[in-house]
């Protein structure tokens, strides 16, 4: 099918400048901001913003100045414990069910307590397979499963990236000073 | 003859030394400067410890350059079966070799002044025993007395590698690559030819590469009368040694990486080499026709002299090619890269016509050097004067066809006839 004209937008360049049309001083000028860009980034200027990764991290700068906003930052998962240190999932699948990436895998069972239902005796969370949405976290009813401002996790299997129930709390444990619930 | 033999194969063994080594320096400069520009911080972790050597500390990653020296060593040589396996092995000796031949006749020190004679110990095989009488030598390689005539020469044969190395890797990307590189090595070629020639004119006819340091020495640097014509030569420097602007050859958003596609671990890295190599004799030569060569700026230094002149000019010398190695890199990192048709276009409708230009106004000027009204200075007039002229009438040249067209093939989206 041939474009309608109408659908056509037709771009006309700007007329090339009889100093542009030399080349040279738009070289030169060109020259002059790669030479400014160059002066203030020798030695980490006020222009270099790259940083030194593990010595400097973003959650040590502050925010305004591109610093990592640990409240809402999406890192690894953790499953959190209620005040008597158990873990606080009900097993109702709305994480599993929710999660575009299906990396999340429960097993329920009856639960040992009465003020519940069920709880999960296996909770496992592909870690590379999740796209890090947050999705999880919105659907989870009581707040059980959330994301902490971990980002460098590391592991020499595939199989070492899939975090169990056991794991996962224990991310809990670590992270709830950083990111209290 | 026998003390120029001998001052010939040290600066040989040195310069061949000290450059080669630097080389792998300048990868880790072009490294920094490509991040400097870019707002980076560039290579500065590596140490001298590979992982293996007690050394501590970052060294401000002086060690990236050797690390990555001994990582094209281990990396696997792999010859793909389709090639032609002669042509393939020699193209990466082709384009080395010239690169290197052309340092032949830089003269890196001036003079040196034997002033005492001495004998050359007897153990040594050949020469032992030979008295070495009192005499001056040059410090290069081998002083013959038409130096720019070699380097065009030399210079001009680097394209084979380039050529070879695209059409015996039987492949299409690096026959592409193969086929621009000719193209524009000849296409720049002439321009760099043309600019050698009026500085030869301007120069009083010298040929010898030491006769224009000279010459400026006791003048005034030839880039100051010469400004339209260096720029000229230094974008032909550029288009010559396959830097970009002018990489059209590797391309590697077109043509994968060009006419070194099918080449790994050292036959590869003697690609890297030989464009690094071909920069230093680049600016070397530049150094050499526009910057005056060894010659200090302001202070007068004495032409002839011990051991200690000829160090600080080889000093002097290599600073003003590091500091052009610079002016390329940061080039590198500022200017894209020309498409083809812009590529040929600069050469045969701007480069080549404005050459032309200066070299018939330096002939007339030189024809009439002693008229009473001469001053060296008219040449910068006349460069000068030529790109205003190529600012005014430029726009009334013919065009050539509109660029970006859009050819509406016959049944397809774009075809009129529906
Ligand atoms: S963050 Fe998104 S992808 Fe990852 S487990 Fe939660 S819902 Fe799935
Ligand atoms: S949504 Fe919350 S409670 Fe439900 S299974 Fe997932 S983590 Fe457990």
């Amino acid at each position: 099918m041939p474009i309608a004209d109408e659908d056509l937008i037709v771009i006309t360049p700007t007329a090339i400048k009889r100093s542009e049309s030399t080349f040279l001083p738009e070289v030169f000028m060109g020259l002059g901001t790669t030479f400014k860009h160059m002066l203030g980034s020798v030695a980490r200027g006020k222009r270099n913003k790259a940083m030194e990764y593990p010595e400097e991290r973003r959650e040590d700068i502050p925010v305004e100045e591109g610093g990592l906003y640990k409240p809402n930052y999406r890192g690894v998962h953790r499953l959190n414990r209620d005040e008597d240190g158990r873990v606080k999932c009900v097993a109702c699948f709305m994480c599993q069910t929710a999660c575009p990436a299906h990396c999340i895998h429960i097993e329920g069972a009856a639960s040992p307590w009465d003020d519940r239902e069920k709880y999960p005796i296996k909770f496992d969370l592909d870690e590379l397979r999740c796209i890090y949405c947050g999705m999880c976290e919105e659907a989870c009813p009581v707040d059980a499963i959330e994301l902490t401002p971990i980002y460098d996790i590391v592991g020499l299997t595939r199989q070492e990236m899939i975090f169990d129930k056991e794991k996962l709390l224990a991310v809990y444990d670590k992270t709830i000073e950083a990111k209290p619930m | 003859m026998l003390p120029q033999f001998i001052v010939s194969v040290i600066t040989i063994l040195v310069v061949i030394h000290v450059i080669l080594l630097s080389c792998s320096y300048l990868i880790f400069l072009e490294r920094k400067v490509a991040a400097w520009t870019q707002d980076r911080i560039g290579p500065n972790r590596t140490n001298f410890s590979f992982g293996l050597l007690p050394f501590k500390g970052k060294h401000f990653g002086l060690g990236q350059a050797l690390a990555d020296g001994i990582k094209l060593f281990f990396k696997e040589d792999y010859t793909p079966p389709q090639v032609d396996r002669v042509l393939f092995i020699l193209a990466p000796i082709i384009v080395v070799i010239p690169a290197l031949l052309s340092w032949a006749v830089i003269p890196w020190g001036g003079y040196y002044l034997f002033d005492q004679a001495f004998t050359v110990p007897a153990w040594l095989p050949l020469l032992g025993g030979v008295v070495v009488s009192p005499t001056i030598v040059n410090v290069t390689a081998a002083p013959i007395n038409i130096g720019v005539v070699y380097i065009l020469a030399i210079g001009s044969t680097a394209v084979y590698g380039v050529v070879v190395g695209g059409y015996a890797s039987n492949n299409k990307y690096s026959f592409l690559g193969g086929l621009r590189a000719t193209a524009q090595m000849l296409s720049y070629e002439i321009p760099m030819a043309l600019c050698v020639l009026v500085v030869i004119l301007t120069s009083h006819g010298a040929l010898g590469a030491d006769q224009f340091v000279h010459q400026q020495a006791n003048g005034v640097w030839n880039i100051f009368y010469q400004p339209l014509l260096a720029i000229i030569f230094f974008a032909c420097v550029l288009a010559e040694c396959n830097r970009a602007p002018f990489d059209l050859a590797e391309a590697e958003q077109e043509l994968v990486g060009g006419y070194h596609t099918e080449y790994s671990s050292m036959k590869w890295a003697l690609f890297f080499l030989g464009e690094y190599i071909h920069m230093i004799t680049g600016a070397g030569f530049f150094t050499l026709l526009f910057l005056g060569g060894w010659d200090l700026p302001i202070i007068q230094e004495p032409l002839i002299g011990g051991l200690g002149l000829v160090l600080l000019k080889f000093i002097v010398f290599a600073s003003k090619i590091l500091v052009l190695l610079f002016v390329m890199m940061w080039i590198r990192w500022t200017l894209p890269r020309f498409r083809f048709d812009q590529l040929m276009r600069l050469a045969w409708r701007a480069l080549i016509p404005l050459a032309l230009l200066i070299l018939l106004a330096s002939g007339f000027l030189v024809f009439k050097q002693h008229a009473k009204w001469f001053s060296p200075w008219l040449y910068t007039a006349v460069n000068i004067g030529a790109i205003v002229l190529a600012a005014v009438i430029g726009p009334f040249l013919p065009q050539g066809p509109p660029m970006n067209r859009k050819v509406g093939l016959a049944g397809s989206r774009f075809s009129p006839v529906v």
